[in-house]
This record gives structure tokens, C-alpha cells and sequence, in this order.
């Protein structure tokens, strides 16, 4: 029980919760998540002053849809994923549907990333 | 060397001791972008004329630092006589404690005393060498420590500039040739040999025996060297340096499938107005606001089009505006070069609602386009902003004649624009006066005779009517010289209605000016903004904010105005300091002291949200540790070029450092 439990508390130390605006809840890795500034920012426990996301380890993003975040997560899957590679001949192309492009690109606009 | 290049070489290139110096290359947009926000060409000639200062005082200190080093000679050679002159390593013994001692100074003293204790370890050495006479032992050494010593004069030149503060004390950042990293050099310690760079850590663990341990992440992928290397994701301070991601950003991939697919994205009625200006901001940023995507942001219910980029936005697409949008009451484009004349006379024909125009960088509209737009238009226009456009004499005239409740006045940096220009503002000199009313003599007798009216000359002026209702005025930065007397008789006329007053720029402005024209005529005004106006004396400008008593001053900007004083400072805030909400002191470096910044909070200046320090290196961490308390609602600090303010500068949620050093690469 206790190791289970141990690596529950261990899970949860090194992810976070990405919660939408109306109602889903997305949860990445922590090193996933800080793909975006935006977001790394929010979990600095170093800053003077850190915020309640950094100490609780959720986000939420009341202007942003479900569909949209998960868009977003995809991404900042794909971006921990591909941003080190060498050259870009090997990375696939990131492909989202059009009718979320407008408010894909607010939200990435937001989370500059 | 220039403080661009220092800028530019504090970066990944590795640099080989002394050679990083004299590092020169084209005039870069880094420079051109130091010189916007302040880094300017008087603190080259202050520098130059400091040169010299510089240089009479390193005769009277060297002087000084003699009489020093004769003591210290004397008890160098004293050690030397202890440890036995005739062992092959005294006299490398001798200056390894000369070195260590020149750098116990630089560590302890700052530039100027290692300067004097590198000239007298030089002096020493010499001595040294003489009773010593292993002049073939000595050479390479005192070599060593006159290239030190060659080192420290030209950073002693520039001790008076950007070079005093602690980042400067003998330190430079050095990439570790082991492992990386990057680490804080100091005088000549922390060498492996010489000439190359290792850090702290890399030394010890080489000593040690070990392996060099590498930093924590490290891409898999080994890093090409040379000039293909280039820097990781950098953020800088207001996001000044763009990241270089190898991978495109999501940014990018909408806004390009965006551009790409314009005609079916119709979905545009829900996004709201903040939304939609944002999403214009995008697409500008990213430089694809052209004639397909410039629909989006069309439509016949908007009233409100701001593009922010329209340089690819022909004559054609511009009109557009008019055919798609035409019930628009405020259009703002900025970059407009490619709008002309038509352009702007199908604006006025086809945009009956118009009220508020801005046109930035129009300079293809000549100066009978722009008196034609406001001859039709005029009178519905509520608010001009004009920069960069070929705005002159006709212009004006028109504007003045026609645009009878405008509210909001700004033609900056145009090159047409001098002074008769300005004159316009105000009521005409007493001949013009005289002839026209001679002619209105002439015209009502005629009148009475029955003959046909005359048709007044075009060479005089048209009746002239005062700008009733103008309260924000801003003419900055004009190409010509504008006279100081043109510049009094307009805020005479128009300073008790005006809140926003904006005459950076006029350089000619005087004493007499503040004087005799702002401080009794401009009693309403929220924001002021005198910069670059260096002909007005610190005196006359304390005495301004002094005579108005309590004052209503939300922005105050003072910048580029060298001389100012602490004394200045004071009373500005002795006047406003319960309502200003920005302050920029840009450049006021001259005469500015601590007690002149801690005036900002023995005052509390409770509704400061934005300070601009830039350049003004009495700025340190202590002085932001006093003033952050005492302004309770500061967001915005911006310090260019002041080397005291460092990573350790107090921070507090919701505040932010703009151009620290340490926050750039």
C-alpha cells in the first residue's frame, strides 16, 4: 500500500493538471507542460512570491475549450518531443483541424509556445 | 570598445583573453535599437570628454600609486630576500602574490584601485626584476602585467561610463571550455592555462583527477561549433529577442493555416473585439496581414479597424476598407506606406462615420492629399494621429480651418512639419491680422455697393479660429527646429484646455518658455512630456512644478533631459506625486544622485505603475529595495543600462524588470 501510495504522491509531484474552461481536465507531465513559458512561469517555485499553481500544481484556463486545450496538449507533446532534434527533415508535421485555428491560435498566443 | 559590442560579445562565442575587445562589425539592428532606447550619442561625447579627465587623473593617481607601490616593493623585495632571490621561482613566486594581491584589490576595490594595483605590481615587477636580474625570467611577466595593466587602461577610460558598476568589477562571462557552462571570470584567477577558459568547477575536478562533470540537460545531439551554433530558446526582457526554436510554433502553424485557408474561416461574428484586435496583433507580428487575410478583419457592422501592419497591403486592398467597412468610426493603420493620396481622398469620400484617424508612416500623401482629406472629412474628425507622413504648411492650414472639434491632435516626427507649421496653432502675428481685416473692409463695402463678392487671394490667410476644444496635443519629435517663441504663443493660447502636452523633441524650447507659457497657462494637464528638451535649465524646470503647487500629473517624461537634478526630481514629485502613474527619467544621468531616485519614495508615490531608470546608473538594487515599498502598485521598471541593478534586485508579484543586463541571454 505504501509504495502504491508513494507512487501516486510520486506521479502527482511531476505532473500537472491543465483544467479547461468548461470542464475537462488534462493531466501531463511537468516537463511536458513547461514547454510553454507561459505555463513554466505559472510553476516556478523559485520566484519571490510563488503562485497557488506552482504549490498546488494545477492550471486552469477559464477562456480556453476542452477541444482547444487537448489541441494544445498534443502540442506541447509533440514540441517536448521534437525540439531537440538536429535537423527538421524527420519531424512530422503537427496537424489540427481547421475550425479550431482561430481560438488555437488565441490560446497559443496566451501560453506563447 | 563599445558598449554594443560588449553587448554583443557577452554571448555563446568563445573569446579568447583580450582578443574579445576590439570585436567591430556593421552598424546591427542591435545597434540601432540600443540608440531607440537611449544608449546615445551623448554618452559617446561624454565618454570622449571624459577621456581626457580620465587620462589627467590615471597621471595623478599613477603619482599616488607609485608612492604605494614603492612601499609595497619594499616589502616585496623584503619576502624576496626571506625566501632566497637566487631560487628560480622567486621572481614567479613574487608576481603570482602581485597577481594575487592585484586581484584581492579588483575583488575588493573595483575598477580604479586594481588599476592602481596593476600599475604597481607593473612598477613592482620592474623593481623586482632589477635586483632580482633574471631579466630573461621576468620578460615573459612583466610582459603579462603590461598587457594587464594595457587591459585595465582602456577599461579605466570607460570607468566612467557603463564600466563602474559591479558587474565590471573585473569579472567577464566566460563559456567553460569542458563543459560548457558558463561562469563569472574574475581578474586573472580561474585559468587552467593560459588563454583558456575553464570553470571553477572544471579546474577542481581536474585537479582532482576526475572527469569534468557535464551540466544537467544536455541535448543528446553534440552541438556544432563555429558560427551554425546558435543560441537556445532565449527569453529576454519584454520578449525583445525572438526564440529560436527549431520547431515552428503553434503560433505559427494556425496563423499560416489561417492565411492559408481565409476564404472558408467565415466564423469570425463570435469572437469579441479585444479578441479580434489581438488576433489582429498576431497576424500582424507574423507579417501576414496581406489582401487575403485582411477580410477577417472587415465587415460591414465594425466600427473599429486597427491594422497593425500594412506593408503588404496595396492601394487596392486599402480601399477595400472603404467598400467592406464603411460605417467605421475609428481607423488606425500603422506602417501605411503604400497609402496615397487617392487612398486618402476615397477615406474621406466613402467613411462618413469616421471620427478618429491614425495613419503611421504614410509618407506618400503629400501635403494637398492630406489638405483635401481634412477640407471633406475635417469637421466629423475628432482625434488625428499622424507620424511619419509628408505633413506640412497646406496640411495644417487645413486642419486648422476645417477640423474645428478635434479633440486630439498628434503629428510627430514629419518632415514637413516646422515651424509656421506650429505657428498655425496659434493666433496669427498682428500684420496678418491687419490684412485681413483690410480685406473684410474691402469685402463688406463691395457687399454694400452690390457688386459680386470677392474671391479672397490665396495668399492670405483664411480666417483664423482657435482650436476650442483640443486637449491633447502632441508634436514630438519634429524634424525642423522649432522656435521657442512659435512654441510660447501656442501653449499661451491653448495651455488651459490641454491635458496632454507633448513637446519632446523641441530642443529650443527655454527657460522662458516653462516659464512664461506652461507654468501659468497649463493648469489641467495629465500628462506632460518634455523630453530631449536640454535647453531648459534644471532651475527652471523645478520651478515650474514649484509654481503650479499641486499638480495632476499622471505621465511625467523627462528623458534625454541630461542636466537634471535631484532637485528637479523632488519637486516633480512634491507636485505629483499622488497621482503620477509613470515617470520616465530615461538618460537623466548627468546630475542624478541616490537622494535624488529616494525622493521617488520618501514621497510615496502610491499610484506609480511604471518607472522608467534607464541609463541612470545611480540605479541599484538598494535604491529599488527603498522605492518598492513606498510604490505600492509599481508593475513596470524599466533599467537599461544600469549595470547596479542585478538578478538579486528585489522582486514582488506582478512586478516587472524590463533591460536588466542579467536578464538578457
Amino acid at each position: 500500500m505504501s509504495s502504491s501510495s508513494s507512487a501516486v504522491e510520486q506521479a502527482v509531484a511531476t505532473t500537472v493538471k491543465l483544467a479547461s474552461g468548461d470542464g475537462f481536465a488534462f493531466i501531463v507531465d511537468k516537463a511536458v507542460a513547461e514547454q510553454s513559458p507561459t505555463i513554466k512561469n505559472m510553476l516556478d517555485v523559485t520566484r519571490g512570491g510563488a503562485f497557488t499553481e506552482a504549490l498546488t500544481n494545477q492550471i486552469s484556463f477559464p477562456e480556453i475549450k476542452g477541444k482547444v486545450l487537448e489541441k494544445v496538449c498534443q502540442y506541447l507533446i509533440y514540441k517536448y518531443r521534437y525540439a531537440a532534434e538536429g535537423s527538421t527533415e524527420r519531424v512530422p508535421e503537427f496537424k489540427f483541424d481547421l475550425e479550431l485555428s482561430l481560438e488555437l491560435l488565441m490560446a497559443a498566443d496566451y501560453l506563447d509556445c | 570598445m563599445d558598449p554594443n559590442d560588449r553587448a554583443r560579445g557577452s554571448g555563446t562565442r568563445p573569446r579568447r583573453s583580450g582578443a574579445g575587445n576590439t570585436i567591430k562589425g556593421p552598424h546591427s539592428a542591435l545597434t540601432d535599437y540600443l540608440q531607440e532606447i537611449g544608449a546615445s550619442e551623448h554618452f559617446r561625447e561624454r565618454r570622449r570628454a571624459g577621456g581626457e579627465a580620465a587620462r589627467q587623473r590615471a597621471e595623478r593617481q599613477r603619482a599616488e600609486g607609485e608612492a604605494e607601490a614603492e612601499v609595497e616593493a619594499e616589502a616585496e623585495t623584503e619576502t624576496e630576500t626571506e625566501t632566497g632571490r637566487q631560487a628560480e621561482d622567486s621572481a614567479d613566486a613574487a608576481l603570482a602574490r602581485d597577481l594575487h594581491l592585484e586581484e584581492e584589490r579588483a575583488r575588493r576595490g573595483g575598477a580604479e584601485s586594481s588599476r592602481m594595483a596593476a600599475e604597481s605590481v607593473a612598477v613592482a615587477v620592474e623593481s623586482v626584476a632589477v635586483p632580482a636580474g633574471k631579466g630573461k625570467r621576468v620578460a615573459p611577466a612583466r610582459k603579462t602585467a603590461k598587457k594587464k595593466k594595457k587591459k585595465q587602461d582602456s577599461d579605466s577610460e570607460l570607468d566612467e561610463g557603463l564600466n563602474r558598476g559591479s558587474a565590471r568589477k573585473g569579472g567577464r562571462m566566460r563559456e567553460c571550455a569542458a563543459c560548457g557552462r558558463r561562469f563569472l571570470r574574475r581578474g586573472a584567477g580561474e585559468e587552467g592555462e593560459e588563454g583558456e577558459d575553464v570553470c571553477p568547477q572544471c579546474v577542481r575536478s581536474r585537479d582532482r583527477g576526475a572527469a569534468p562533470k557535464p551540466s544537467a540537460p544536455r541535448p543528446s545531439a553534440p552541438k556544432p561549433s563555429g558560427p551554425s551554433r546558435r543560441p537556445r530558446l532565449k527569453k529576454a526582457a519584454g520578449g525583445l529577442l525572438e526564440a529560436d526554436a527549431r520547431l515552428t510554433s503553434l503560433q505559427d502553424l494556425c496563423v499560416r493555416a489561417i492565411a492559408q485557408h481565409v476564404d472558408r474561416v467565415d466564423s469570425l461574428g463570435d469572437v469579441s473585439a479585444p479578441s479580434l484586435r489581438r488576433l489582429c496583433r498576431i497576424v500582424s507580428k507574423m507579417r501576414v496581414l496581406d489582401a487575403r487575410t485582411l477580410g477577417l478583419f472587415l465587415g460591414a457592422e465594425r466600427t473599429a479597424v486597427e491594422l497593425f501592419d500594412c506593408t503588404r497591403l496595396d492601394a487596392a486592398a486599402l480601399r477595400r476598407i472603404v467598400a467592406e467597412a464603411p460605417r467605421v468610426q475609428a481607423l488606425a493603420l500603422d506602417f501605411c506606406g503604400r497609402l496615397d493620396g487617392a487612398v486618402l481622398a476615397a477615406f474621406a469620400a466613402g467613411l462618413r462615420d469616421l471620427t478618429r484617424l491614425r495613419l503611421d508612416g504614410a509618407f506618400l500623401v503629400r501635403d494637398a492629399a492630406w489638405a483635401g482629406f481634412f477640407r471633406d472629412a475635417g469637421p466629423r474628425l475628432r482625434a488625428v494621429h499622424v507620424r511619419f507622413a509628408g505633413f506640412g504648411a497646406a496640411a495644417m492650414r487645413a486642419l486648422v480651418t476645417h477640423c474645428l472639434a478635434l479633440e486630439d491632435l498628434r503629428v510627430s516626427e514629419c518632415t514637413d512639419f516646422d515651424d509656421d507649421c506650429l505657428a498655425l496653432l496659434a493666433p496669427p502675428l498682428t500684420d496678418a491680422e491687419e490684412e485681413r481685416q483690410e480685406l473684410e473692409r474691402a469685402e463688406r463695402v463691395r457687399r454694400i455697393a452690390g457688386s459680386p463678392p470677392i474671391t479672397v487671394p490665396p495668399t492670405t490667410a483664411p480666417p483664423w479660429r482657435p482650436l476650442a476644444r483640443l486637449q491633447r496635443l502632441d508634436l514630438a519629435r519634429p524634424h525642423r527646429a522649432m522656435a521657442s517663441q512659435t512654441a510660447q504663443r501656442v501653449v499661451r493660447t491653448l495651455g488651459a484646455q490641454l491635458r496632454l502636452l507633448d513637446l519632446s523633441g523641441f530642443r529650443d524650447v527655454d527657460d522662458a518658455f516653462v516659464a512664461h507659457a506652461v507654468a501659468p497657462h497649463c493648469t489641467a494637464l495629465h500628462e506632460l512630456a518634455l523630453a530631449e528638451c536640454n535647453a531648459v535649465s534644471p532651475p527652471a524646470m523645478a520651478a515650474l512644478f514649484a509654481a503650479q503647487g499641486a499638480g495632476l500629473l499622471t505621465r511625467l517624461d523627462l528623458g534625454r533631459c541630461y542636466m537634471l537634478t535631484d532637485a528637479v526630481v523632488r519637486a516633480a514629485v512634491r507636485h505629483s506625486g499622488a497621482t503620477l502613474r509613470s515617470l520616465t527619467l530615461n538618460s537623466v544621468d548627468d546630475n542624478l544622485t541616490r537622494d535624488g531616485l529616494l525622493a521617488l519614495s520618501e514621497a510615496r508615490c502610491p499610484a506609480l505603475e511604471h518607472l522608467d531608470l534607464s541609463w541612470v546608473r545611480c540605479t541599484s538594487d538598494a535604491v529599488l529595495e527603498a522605492l518598492l515599498p513606498a510604490c505600492r502598485r509599481l508593475e513596470r521598471v524599466v533599467v537599461y543600462g544600469c549595470p547596479d541593478v542585478t538578478r538579486f534586485a528585489p522582486m514582488r508579484p506582478g512586478l516587472q524588470y524590463v533591460g536588466r543586463i542579467s536578464d538578457t541571454l
